[in-house]
Formats: structure tokens, C-alpha cells, sequence
């Protein structure tokens, strides 16, 4: 949906906001206020991270464990919560890549009655803790739509105190895991895009404004400039003043670490 | 914020370390040399027109001498400092490589390393050449009939490890150079991966009979950054350069440039010479504890290691069966407990091993295994280690087996 050249968090963070503005069928909402069961999502008000509901209640109890060895303990508890997915999804196309064990996991489309197409995940691990972290994530992601499981932030772990103990490789693993899960849930459903005129575009232009004095977030990360160009029903009949303003309210504090966003807002009707 | 201050990382407790097959750790004489060198004597090397630059150059060339006299090799011309065995391994494949037509060989084993696999790998693909692999039998030896018939007077390299980083196995470099030698084209080069032999035992380059040598810096308590290739130094000369840059020209024209011998030759750019000083200490600090002692005190460790687990239940250990042909190296699977999981709980309680395939894919393929846990010593390893490892083995393998109930 969007194409992002810029190298650290504010453009992926932008995207995320904005994809969830979109996505919205219901009136403009800012982030703060987004516990809305329309979308079943939700952000945790300490971290700012967007989590599922049974995510958010994984890390409080994993969070509420007292040490990291008991912490491990519970996650091979968790392990045994999913079942074991039967031998037809050992297959190349299921494999994640980079974990410290083999890793498969797949996916099938549901029907949900309110919400429409949803998610449900299942997967294999010869290693036990590996399993756990897996099963954190399809207990957490299954039920969901795509779109919600696109926007769950990988970040989300840290709530529930488990990164503490991620040696390199098996975050790398995890990452791998959330990232396959995303990838098959787009590739279940189809195109991916939900929402069929709304679109965003984001050019990251910073290295062509590099060396322009004092230009804010060049210096603390490469990230000062960029250019938008945002297609929303949410614009149609409302001004132009007031769609810039949605956008920058969307974007909240991101604004105060960049220089400028060039803001180009349609509505469909007027692509 | 929080209360768990049990959380800390295992350094807190007293760490038993079995990982110095991926790295070793460091004597106080290296520590200081290092940080003696930045505080005295640090100065770009060999064109500086000052003292400093005068005293950082000796160093560092004394530094080619400690090398030289390591491995026994004939000449200080005959060792080029690099960034570890990787780079070595790498600068030989790429510059022999370069000279090799399509229907070549390179014959390489399927225990090696993978940085003594994909080199050659690149290598085949831009040339046309084809690399064979010799397989293992049961034991995890190399098959001596397949390698014999392997070696054809197209085999233009041989490229093998000294001791396999997986299962502690030393292969029989004399008897291997003496049929390449017999059967191979009458051109052929023969490379020896000595990462998990320099550190161990006596390394003498003279009697190994191959053609060049890698060894790895950071593996014998060494600086990180830092190892060297040793070749015989009419082959050395005979190669075209790896990397171009200063130091490594005579003269330099916009019609093209001349290039020095070895081992500048080799040495593009400024080299790592904190790094080659502080290996050079590393090595003195070896040699005067004496490699043989080393090697001594390693196999009774080694032996030690491998009868303790061989006698925990569940728990098969790679390569041979006989201790006297290993070294201080034990992978192993254990059933019913993933070597990811094993790791993670011994790390826990204390006690630093590796799991994963330890970079040697094609080794795993072949013995049937996808992950393993690997146990590995160095000198300054003891029996109490070893122990208390088997104990906390034994212990974690009780509590999965326990879960599964």
C-alpha cells in the first residue's frame, strides 16, 4: 500500500496510523481513542503499541511472572496450548526462516458473521519454547482480519517482559514468525487491500533536503522530509484545511520530529 | 519499575563457558597489549615519516614474526594478516579461483565449514568449475575410498578442514596431502581450515605439506578482527591481488598499476594493527604455556567430556566413538529435547553452549540431524566445569521428560 524509503521507524509508524485511519468505516477517530470494537484492536495507553485483545491478556500474564526463569517455564505451558498441526503443512512454502528450531506454520480463511473474512492460524515446532512463542502468536492473531493482524506491532513482546531473555537468534525467529504470519494471511484472503479506493503514498525525500541547516530529524535519523499523497473516504466534503488537519492530528507527536510533510489529501471521488 | 531482579542476565552468577569454538576468551596479556598500543604506541603503519609511526611498525612486523614462528612457516613473507580465517579462506579461493577454467574441480567436504564451502561455491559458478564434496561415513570420518576417488588429475583444489568445529575430529592431513599429491593435477592447491587446530596443538606448516593455511585470531585469545594466512611464498607471489588499495602497489599510473609481493601484496588499505599486535601477544601467551601442554591438557579434558556424556541417558554424541580421535569438541542431540530448548535452559543456570547447526549445514543433512548442542573446551576449561555442565544437563533433561507426562 504504501511505498516507504526511509530507513528507521517514523515512516513505518506514519503508515501504520494512516492505514488505520483509512481502514476505519466508522467517523475519524484519533489513536488515543481507538478502543473501538469495530475494529478489534487496541492500543495499550502505557506503550502506544497495537496488540489484539488476547495478546494484551498473554503479556499481562506472562508480564505478572516473577523472573525470567519462570517466565520460560509458563511458555512451555503455553507451548502445549495449540495443538500440534498435522504433517501436510511441512512444506517449503511454510517454513519460517531464521528460527533456532523448524518452524511451520499456516493458515485458513473463516467466516465471521460481524466482521467478515477472519484469520486462524496453525503451526508446528520441534522446539518446545519455540512452539510457545508460537503459540503466543496464533492464539493472539487467529479470529482476527488481515488488516488487524497487519497493524499488531511486533513491539507488542516487550509488554509481556519475554524479550528480557530473546537472545539475537530467537528474536530473530519471532520476527520471522509475526512477519510469515502476516505474509499468509494477505496471501489467504487475496489482494490484501480491504478497503478499495482508500490509498496512501509516502515518500520519504530526506536525502534531497540533506544538509539543509537545522532541517528537524535529519541529524537524529535521516528522517526530516517527506511527502504524502492520501486517498480516504474520510475526506469526502470536508475542506481541505480540515483534511490536513485529520492527517496531522492522526500523526500526532511523529510531526514534532520531522521538518515537513508535504500533504497531498483526495478523496476517492476526486482521483 | 520492576521487581524482578532475578532477571538479570546469567553473568551475574559465575558463568561456565563451553562456546570457545566460536570464540575463545582473553588473557590479561592481550587485554593490555592493546590498550599498551592505542596509549603508546598508536601511528598508521610503514610510509609515516615520525617515531610513532616507527615504533606502531615494528610492532606490528614483530607481530608477522610471532605468526611466522607459530606455524613454523619458512618465511615472514609467507603470512598475511586478515580479518580472520573467513577473509583468508576467501582471498584464496577468489584469486586462485579466478585462474580456474569450467570442468576444473575443487573437492571440499561435506563436514566443512561453511566458510569453507560457499567461497568455492562463488568460485564454480563464475568459472565453470565444479566443486565435489567428499562425504562421511558413520563415525563422522571422512570416507577415505569416496576421497580417493575423487582426487582425478582435473582436481585443481583441495580445500579441508584441519578439526571439525562439529564433532572434534582431527582428519589425517598427511595421508590426504600425500595422495592429492600422487593423484591430482600436477598444479593443484591444497588449503587447510586450521580454525580449531591452531588454538589446540602444535601447528608445524613445514610437515602439514599443504599450500596455504587459515587460521583464525579470535579463536586463540585473540582480539576479535584478526587472522592470518599462511602460504608457501612462490605460491603467494604467483597470485594476482584479493584487494586493491595502498600499501599493496609499487607504483601506481592512470595506465595501471604494479604490485608489491607478498605479503603486502595482500594487505590493502590500513591494516588491523591493533588487532595483529594483540594476536601476536595472544600466541606468545600459547607458546609460552607450550603447545604441546595444551594439547595434552585438552585430551584428557576432551576425553573427560566426551565419557561424562556419553554416560548421560537420551543423549547421542556426533562424530567418532573414539575418544582418541578427538578433540575437546562434543555435539549432541538428546531425545525428546530440541538442542534450542537444552541451550536456553543451561543458559539460565549458568552455562554458555551453542545450538543450531554451528555453520556446518551439509554436515547436519548428512548425519541425519537438523539442530545439535555443542559443548566445546579450551585450557582454561576444568573437570568442575565439565561436571557441573552434566549436571545441568541431567537435570534439565529430567524436567522435559517429566513435562511430557
Amino acid at each position: 500500500m504504501a511505498m516507504i524509503t526511509g530507513r528507521r521507524t517514523t515512516p513505518v509508524l506514519i503508515t501504520y496510523i494512516l492505514s488505520l485511519l483509512i481502514s476505519s468505516s466508522n467517523a475519524f477517530h484519533t489513536p488515543s481513542s481507538l478502543r473501538t470494537t469495530a475494529t478489534q484492536l487496541r492500543m495499550s495507553s502505557s506503550t502506544d503499541i497495537y496488540l489484539t485483545p488476547k495478546l494484551a491478556e498473554l503479556c499481562k500474564t506472562f508480564s505478572s511472572v516473577r523472573n525470567v526463569k519462570m517466565r520460560y517455564m509458563y511458555l512451555l505451558e503455553v507451548a502445549k496450548q495449540v495443538p500440534d498441526a498435522p504433517e501436510e503443512i511441512h512444506i517449503p512454502e511454510n517454513k519460517v526462516p531464521g528460527c533456532l528450531s523448524t518452524v511451520y506454520i499456516d493458515c485458513e480463511v473463516a467466516k465471521d458473521e460481524e466482521r467478515g473474512d477472519v484469520i486462524n492460524y496453525i503451526g508446528w515446532s520441534d522446539g518446545l519454547l519455540t512452539k510457545g512463542m508460537m503459540s503466543v502468536l496464533v492464539q493472539g492473531l487467529s479470529g482476527h482480519t488481515v488488516n488487524e493482524i497487519e497493524q499488531v506491532q511486533p513491539e507488542f513482546i516487550k509488554l509481556s517482559k519475554i524479550d528480557q531473555a530473546l537472545t539475537p537468534g530467537r528474536n530473530n525467529g519471532y520476527l520471522n514468525m509475526l512477519a510469515t504470519m502476516k505474509r499468509k494471511a494477505r496471501e489467504a484472503i487475496g489482494s490484501g487491500d480491504t478497503a478499495d479506493d482508500d490509498e496512501n503514498n509516502l515518500m520519504d525525500n530526506s536525502d534531497q533536503h540533506a544538509g539543509h541547516a537545522g532541517s528537524k530529524g535529519w541529524e537524529e535519523s535521516g528522517e526530516s522530509h517527506f511527502q504524502l499523497e492520501i486517498t480516504s473516504g474520510e475526506f469526502e466534503g470536508v475542506r481541505l484545511v480540515k483534511r490536513h488537519q485529520m492527517v496531522y492530528g492522526a500523526l500526532g507527536d511523529v510531526m514534532s520530529k520531522i521538518h515537513a510533510l508535504q500533504i497531498s489529501a483526495k478523496a476517492p471521488s476526486e482521483v | 519499575t520492576d521487581d524482578d531482579d532475578d532477571d538479570d542476565d546469567s553473568t551475574a552468577k559465575a558463568l561456565i563457558y563451553l562456546d570457545s569454538a566460536a570464540t575463545s576468551q582473553k588473557p590479561k596479556q592481550v587485554l593490555d597489549a592493546l590498550r599498551d598500543y592505542y596509549t603508546t604506541s598508536n601511528a598508521n603503519v610503514h610510509r609515516g615519516a615520525h617515531a610513532l609511526s616507527r615504533r606502531a611498525t615494528e610492532q606490528y612486523e614483530a607481530a608477522r614474526d610471532t605468526a611466522r614462528k607459530f606455524v613454523n612457516a619458512r618465511s615472514r613473507n609467507e603470512i598475511v594478516f586478515t580479518s580472520g580465517a573467513t577473509e583468508a579462506i576467501n582471498l584464496v579461493a577468489s584469486t586462485l579461483g579466478r585462474k580456474l577454467k569450467a570442468g576444473d574441480e575443487i573437492v571440499v567436504s561435506v563436514m566443512e565449514h561453511h566458510s569453507n564451502i560457499v567461497p568455492w561455491q562463488i568460485v564454480a559458478k563464475d568459472t565453470g568449475a565444479v566443486v565435489k564434496f567428499v562425504p562421511v561415513n558413520e563415525e563422522g570420518e571422512l570416507d577415505r575410498e569416496v576421497l580417493e576417488g575423487l582426487i582425478c588429475p582435473r582436481t585443481k583444489v583441495v580445500s579441508l578442514q584441519h578439526v571439525s568445529n562439529v564433532m572434534g575430529c582431527v582428519n589425517d592431513v598427511d595421508g590426504i596431502t600425500r595422495l592429492v599429491r600422487e593423484r591430482a593435477h600436477p598444479d593443484v592447491k591444497i588449503l587447510l581450515d586450521a580454525c580449531q587446530s591452531c588454538p589446540h596443538m602444535p601447528v608445524d606448516v613445514q610437515s602439514l605439506g599443504v599450500d596455504f593455511l587459515a587460521a583464525s585470531g579470535h579463536k586463540m585469545c585473540g582480539p576479535t578482527g584478526i587472522g592470518f594466512l599462511w602460504g608457501r611464498e612462490e605460491v603467494l607471489n604467483s597470485l594476482e591481488p584479493f584487494m586493491g588499495g595502498g600499501e599493496m602497489i609499487d607504483e601506481v599510473t592512470t595506465e595501471g598499476s604494479t604490485y608489491a609481493k607478498s605479503p603486502a601484496r595482500f594487505e590493502a588499505g590500513t591494516p588491523p594493527i591493533a588487532q595483529a599486535i594483540g594476536m601476536a601477544r595472544a600466541l606468545e601467551y600459547l607458546m609460552d604455556i607450550g603447545m604441546d601442554k595444551i594439547h595434552d591438557n585438552e585430551k584428557e579434558l576432551g576425553a573427560y567430556l566426551y565419557n561424562r556424556l556419553s554416560e548421560v541417558e537420551g543423549v547421542t554424541i556426533l562424530g567418532p566413538t573414539d575418544v582418541n580421535k578427538r578433540t575437546a569438541i562434543a555435539s549432541f542431540v538428546c531425545d525428546g529435547v530440541h538442542p534450542s530448548d537444552l541451550s536456553t535452559f543451561l543458559d539460565m543456570d549458568g552455562v554458555a553452549i551453542r545450538a543450531g547447526h554451528h555453520c556446518c549445514q551439509p554436515l547436519h543433512k548428512a548425519l541425519g540431524y537438523s539442530h545439535s548442542a555443542r559443548a566445546s573446551l579450551y585450557f582454561y576449561n576444568t573437570k568442575q566445569d565439565v561436571d557441573v555442565f552434566i549436571e545441568k544437563l541431567e537435570e534439565t533433561l529430567a524436567f522435559f521428560r517429566n513435562m511430557e507426562v
